[in-house]
């Protein structure tokens, strides 16, 4: 068992100003997850009468991408490739202080304590992440042979879980790697070649109304990426873009 | 042109523009640098005027010129409101200073770096080019160069500007390419290595001039 | 109130052909006339929603999550089903149809199941066009792999995220009629009750969880695509915000309630690890594919598995079923584990758990091949576990993972309320006693693009248009009571927390009404239900207050009808005996231990009518005819 203490952002609401405040927590299994750690001191914080940390999680299994608390300065604590939610408590030490703060963007603005409004994504998304297909229209699944590599770097760019740990990440609140992902997978699949031009537009365009920075490359994105998408699909979102301008 | 201006309005194409005047202004301390390395030739500055006077007075390079000047502009400008907007997209930091390993201080501090070379170019200006060309008093340019490039407190001045140069292209050369969206697995090697070179041969060589000529006693 | 499937008349391969071309249709310039409210927008009710948006309806979605994408169909792993027969195994749309019968064990309808392994396929293709990345071969073409309970390779996978790729289609083509303007989406909108004028589902009231603001929605139909229930067992592998909320609230308002005891307990989970643990991980089925379960054949063998020699080891789902081995149906899978662990061949600390050993697989394929297959899933599970399945076999579990039963609904997916429709794992119709791996996906998405785009068109033109506005009083009395409702949760100030009373009743549901039941724990486990339903509501502590954000009042809502739900899942096991799929009386089994059913009594699906809370809801009988399967004692043998 482990005592640690945590120091976390709590902000009553958008309008609210928020501050730290520290929380001992007793009992700690190396077994828990962070989340489960966090539930109880909730349970704890419930009956002494104080509200407890708000906080968004849902599946807990790392793939709904709802979870997104900065721990101890990263998106989704210090383990390469793990969601908040996968995080584990052996990952700490007793005595340890850790500090937990809502994502920081302009475009995510915080709705209370640690929870955030992701819905820019959203409109960005409504902007142009899909394929215009109606039901029943399709022709034969294999109709079209994609080849293997591309298909697997198209799986590579879908999987994105639109945590928005990029964004959190980067000293810019750039979306280009949420933004990279989507557009990439389209352009590597046939089926998404057709509407590719518009798509980079209106979406780069959607990006930009929300207020997300601009990529200044750093690879903050790719380092916390819990996914482990990558730079290349920023460079093929630059390159959609740049053929989308000049074609 | 209304589809050019608005296509480099957009944040991509801020950063493109941004890119693409640093990958001219590369080529420029290319040029600058192979006029300047002929410093190191023993002909008593020939070459090295000869040079001069055909940067001065052919009318393409003067054409050039206006276009280097409008390179700085554009880069600096673009710079500073890419900057500023990024402010914008972060209003509050956080409590926990960010894990190191997920970027380099290089790509941090681009801005930093840039405005460091912002005032570096204009003492550099003053010092040697404005002086060459509207000075009153008629400046023969070797002569006036190698004196600069004697002075140690000059050259102290150049060597800091030039380690700033050389972390400033350490991540603005590659990140152009990405910008370019060139950075792809294939050409990734590639890429690398030359801008290893570039990032470390360029500053290098220019820092070389006046170590040599203020500290090694070359004449 | 008798019960009228609506199963169109002819042979089974025509009747959906023939019911499509028979449906009344509404005419293009008439269709943005009608309103249609979509709760829930996973894979069912996302698919739905820009079907129906497509062909020119006004649609309003719902959904408590802050985005379509963040839904629980996202977790699904292993695959999607479909009868392409791309394999050239011998699959066809009748070999579909009889293995998703006989492996709900003879308790679905036929005319249902028939119509989903018609559209399967269509459901790949549409797919495909949207851009998800299935996993392909290296000529280009889609790869299959075999899921539990067939022995053909029918299923369709995007490595083992099988669930988000699909939604994020479903997504992506619901997000194409936002930008049409078609569908409007509201976000953290949690629909806590129905509103039925004259008989007929007219628009709900949802709570705005951001703000607390209550509020009426009118509609021509309202479809509920609100999910499972499987989170009345507190730990479940479903998602944490996983509710029976809108589903129950529309039971309230009249929507009779299928088969609440057909849950389905998955086979490979990850072990419970100690009291804190608030949800189970699922190990996807495809596991199983390459994995070999086994325990000690010494019971009590304390030895670490790398220490147990071969032949000290019990494959014994290769012993028991040589034809199927370790690919059974899931509900078989989950039993023989409880067995194996009730005779203590259980491992690791806990003693519940075997093996799932990939030491053959890795000689067999490389390290490199079993990565390739499973990689994020080995992850996972060194994530959770802290140890390597790379060198030491995966411990594994059964958990509660889905549920067959659902609101009613006819063969239109109509519920028993006029005008509301019950679409994906909400309703109970496609998979009778036990689910097959892969099959809810297929499911959920053949309901959204195929099925309710002409069900839904055949009400509405019957029904025509009227103006009904939120003004009517049925709205203003839903508000009022959902407004209550809240008032008596944060009144109570008790003394002990929301999540203490879901652990309770999950500990109650698990013990008793769980993997195995028997009569005695049944009627047990009804009375200790009823004593948390009354402690609940006399001592619950909900902080906060109901014009903010409250995450403790959301869940005081869900857990509240968890426990009323709770109650009906016991009772509908009491009543059910037999034994089918999921649902184990230990009474009632064959000599070798497997399920045994009584299809003289009990082929019907049972649908439980509301009668008030703490009254006993009616039942009603849809008898099951079965003409072109016969059902017979399952055999994976």
């Amino acid at each position: 068992m482990m005592n640690i203490t945590l120091k976390v952002w709590r902000q009553k609401n958008c309008n609210s100003k928020g501050a730290f405040e520290s929380y001992p927590v007793e009992g700690v299994s190396p077994d828990m997850s962070f989340l489960e750690m966090l539930d109880m001191l909730n349970e704890r914080l419930i009956k002494k009468g104080i509200e407890p940390i708000a906080f968004d999680h849902d599946c807990r299994e790392g793939i709904c991408g709802t979870c997104s608390m900065v721990i101890n300065g990263r998106p989704h604590g210090p383990i390469k490739g793990v969601t908040t939610c996968q995080l584990h408590m052996r990952s700490f030490k007793d005595g340890d202080n850790i500090v937990i703060e809502p994502y920081r963007a302009k475009a995510f603005p915080i709705i209370k304590d640690l929870v955030v409004d992701r819905s820019s994504f959203e409109r960005i998304m409504v902007a142009g992440g899909y394929v215009s297909v109606r039901t029943g229209n399709a022709q034969d699944a294999n109709a079209i042979p994609i080849g293997k590599h591309e298909a697997d770097e198209a799986f590579n760019a879908a999987a994105c879980i639109g945590c928005g740990a990029c964004v959190a990440s980067c000293k810019n609140s750039s979306a280009m790697l949420f933004v990279g992902a989507k557009v990439s997978q389209y352009a590597l699949l046939p089926q998404g070649k057709p509407e590719r031009k518009d798509r980079v537009l209106n979406m780069v365009a959607a990006m930009d109304a929300e207020g997300f920075g601009n990529c200044s490359n750093t690879g903050a994105c790719e380092a916390t990426c819990p996914k482990g998408l990558n730079l290349t699909h920023i460079a093929r979102l630059n390159r959609e873009y740049i053929s989308a301008v000049l074609s | 042109m209304g589809w050019f201006t608005k296509a480099l309005s957009t944040s991509i194409g801020k950063k493109l523009l941004v890119g693409l005047t640093g990958m001219f202004l590369s080529i420029f301390l290319v040029v600058h640098l192979y006029i300047n390395l002929h410093l190191f030739k023993n002909d008593g500055g020939e070459t090295f005027r000869a040079m001069a006077e055909f940067m001065g007075t052919t009318w393409a390079v003067k054409v050039l010129e206006f276009g280097l000047l409008l390179g700085f502009i554009l880069h600096i400008v673009y710079s500073i409101l890419v900057t500023i907007q990024n402010k914008a997209a972060k209003p509050a930091g956080y409590g926990a200073s960010p894990n190191p390993g997920t970027s380099k201080a290089s790509s941090r501090n681009m801005i930093w770096l840039g405005l460091l070379l912002g005032v570096f170019l204009v003492i550099h200006l003053q010092g040697i080019y404005f002086k060459a060309k509207f000075g009153h008093e008629a400046h023969d340019i070797y002569e006036l160069t190698l004196s600069v490039m004697s002075d140690p407190a000059w050259a102290v001045v150049y060597l800091i500007s030039m380690v700033a140069l050389a972390i400033h292209l350490k991540h603005g050369f590659q990140s152009a390419f990405q910008t370019f969206g060139l950075n792809v697995p294939k050409y990734k090697g590639m890429i690398e290595a030359v801008a290893i070179l570039f990032w470390v041969g360029v500053p290098a060589a220019f820092a070389s001039i006046p170590v040599y000529f203020a500290f090694l006693g070359g004449k | 109130m008798a019960l009228d499937s609506k199963i169109p008349a002819g042979p089974i391969e025509t009747k959906w052909t023939n019911h499509k071309f028979k449906m009344k249709l509404v005419n293009p310039a008439n269709k943005r006339k009608y309103t249609v409210i979509i709760v829930g927008t996973g894979l069912a009710g996302g698919s739905a929603a820009a079907s129906l948006a497509e062909l020119g309806y006004n649609v309003l979605a719902f959904s408590f999550h802050e985005s379509p994408r963040r839904a629980h169909s996202i977790a699904a792993q292993g695959g999607i089903n479909a009868a392409k027969n791309y394999q050239n195994d011998g699959d066809s749309v009748h070999r579909l149809f009889y293995d998703t019968l006989k492996g709900g064990d003879y308790r679905a309808r036929e005319a249902n199941v028939h119509r989903l392994a018609e559209v399967s396929g269509n459901i790949i293709d549409q797919c495909v066009a949207q851009g998800v990345p299935f996993a392909r071969e290296y000529g280009g073409l889609l790869d299959n792999r075999s899921f539990g309970g067939a022995q053909v390779s029918r299923t369709f996978y995007a490595k083992g995220q099988t669930g988000q790729q699909l939604l994020l289609g479903a997504y992506s083509a619901m997000n194409k009629q936002i930008s049409e303007g078609r569908v409007q989406f509201f976000p953290r909108h949690e629909m806590l009750d129905l509103v039925v004028v004259d008989g007929k589902a007219r628009g709900i009231v949802t709570r705005d969880l951001n703000t607390g603001e209550v509020k009426s929605w009118a509609a021509d139909a309202v479809l509920l695509a609100t999910g499972g229930y499987g989170n009345v067992f507190f730990l479940s592998t479903n998602a944490m915000y996983s509710n029976a909320t809108a589903a129950w609230r529309a039971h309230k308002k009249g929507a009779f309630f299928a088969n609440p005891c057909f849950t389905q307990i998955h086979p490979t989970c990850i072990p419970v690890s100690s009291g804190h643990q608030s949800k189970l991980t699922l190990m996807s089925e495809s596991l199983r594919n390459d994995g070999r379960v086994w325990v000690p054949k010494k019971a009590g063998d304390n030895r670490p598995a790398n220490q147990i020699p071969e032949d000290e080891r019990d494959y014994y789902l290769e012993r028991l079923y040589p034809s199927f081995g370790n690919l059974v149906p899931r509900d078989v899978a989950s039993r023989r584990a409880k067995e194996m662990c009730d005779k203590e061949h259980g491992v690791g600390a806990t003693k519940l758990a075997v093996y799932l050993d990939f030491s053959d697989a890795i000689k067999r394929l490389g390290k490199a091949g079993v990565e390739e297959r499973y990689g994020n899933l080995f992850d996972m599970y060194q994530q959770i576990t802290g140890e390597n399945p790379y060198e030491v076999p995966m411990r594994i579990y059964p958990a509660v993972h889905y549920t067959m039963g659902g609101l009613w609904v006819d063969y239109n997916l109509q519920s028993t309320v006029p005008g509301l429709f019950v679409l994906g794992e909400a309703n109970f119709s496609d998979h009778g006693a036990n689910r097959l791996g892969a099959s809810a996906l297929m499911q959920g998405l053949a309901d959204g693009y195929f099925v309710i785009p002409y069900t839904l068109g055949d009400y509405l033109a019957t029904k025509g248009t009227d103006k009904l506005t939120t003004s009517h009083e049925a709205f203003k009395k839903s508000e009022e009571d959902v407004k209550a409702v809240t008032k008596k949760l944060l009144a109570v100030k008790g003394k002990t927390t929301v999540d203490e009373f879901h652990k309770k009743l999950g500990l109650i549901m698990w013990d008793y009404v769980g993997m195995a039941r028997n009569e005695a724990g049944l009627k047990h486990a009804l009375e200790e239900i009823r004593k948390i339903r009354d402690e609940f509501w006399k001592d619950v502590l909900v902080p906060g207050s109901e014009t903010e954000f409250n995450q403790e009042l959301e869940k005081a809502h869900r857990v509240a009808d968890f426990i009323e739900l709770g109650e009906l899942m016991a009772l509908d096991a009491l009543e059910r005996n037999e034994s089918c799929g999921g649902h184990f009386r230990e009474e009632y089994q064959t000599e070798d231990g497997e399920a045994q059913r009584d299809d003289e009594k009990y082929a019907y699906v049972a649908a439980w009518e509301f009668k008030g809370v703490g009254e006993k809801p009616e039942l009603h009988k849809e008898n099951l005819t079965f003409e072109y399967v016969k059902p017979s004692q399952r055999s994976y043998k």
